[in-house]
């Protein structure tokens, strides 16, 4: 076997094992199951921030009927 | 040779922004979750230094003015979130559109990033206030 066709061989090695060693290298999940995970992610972070303002309001109002009701109980 | 090409491999595999973008995304999560955390027990301790309101004639109205300093200051951390989050909503649809594109997902992962800095920072900036 020849340097050229030893090279070719690699070269065929490398692009069809990429998306292995890719998915292995992401914790052994594919590249569309780490796409997946990564924009659900995102999703899920965007919705947090979304909903930041009114769970901090809403928490307000907890803390003040805890310590009005630690209050009423003493 | 063989080095050269599980050289190439790895540097192949590294090549799918996906991991670091999902690990951006859920430092942020725990950069919010941290701001909450903080807030949750930050009003709670408030509430306890404030013993006056225990004997006031409406309890609840004093607790809520001796929520008021730190609710200014919080409401400036909320802001700035706020202002952050256009932009991230519409890094997050190029970046869906271009699928894959390294550039575009790095971008998203690095304003991501910023704004979990920009969190951790305003915690800071609030534990530090008076």
């Amino acid at each position: 076997m020849n340097a050229t066709a030893i090279i070719n061989l690699i070269a065929t090695l490398i692009s069809s094992l990429a998306p292995v060693v890719s998915g292995l290298l992401a914790g052994g999940i594919s590249s569309e199951q780490a796409k997946a995970e990564a924009y659900a992610a995102i999703d899920a972070l965007l919705a947090d921030l979304g909903a930041l303002r009114a769970r901090v309001k809403a928490d307000d109002a907890a803390a003040i009927a805890e310590a009005v009701g630690n209050v009423d109980g003493k | 040779m063989r080095a050269i090409a599980i050289a190439l491999l790895v540097v192949s595999g590294c090549a799918t922004p996906y991991p670091a973008l999902r690990a951006a995304a859920q430092s942020g999560q725990a950069a919010i979750a941290a701001f909450e955390t903080y807030d949750h027990d930050h009003k709670r301790a408030l509430f306890a230094a404030h013993p006056e309101c225990k004997s006031a004639p409406s309890p609840e109205t004093c607790f809520l003015a001796a929520l008021a300093p730190y609710a200014v200051e919080r409401d400036r951390v909320l802001s700035r979130i706020d202002s952050l989050a256009p932009a991230l909503i519409e890094a997050a649809h190029v970046a869906k559109q271009a699928d894959a594109d390294r550039a575009l997902t790095d971008a998203l992962a690095a304003r991501i990033l910023a704004l979990g800095a920009s969190v951790m920072q305003s915690i800071a900036a609030l534990r530090g206030a008076p």
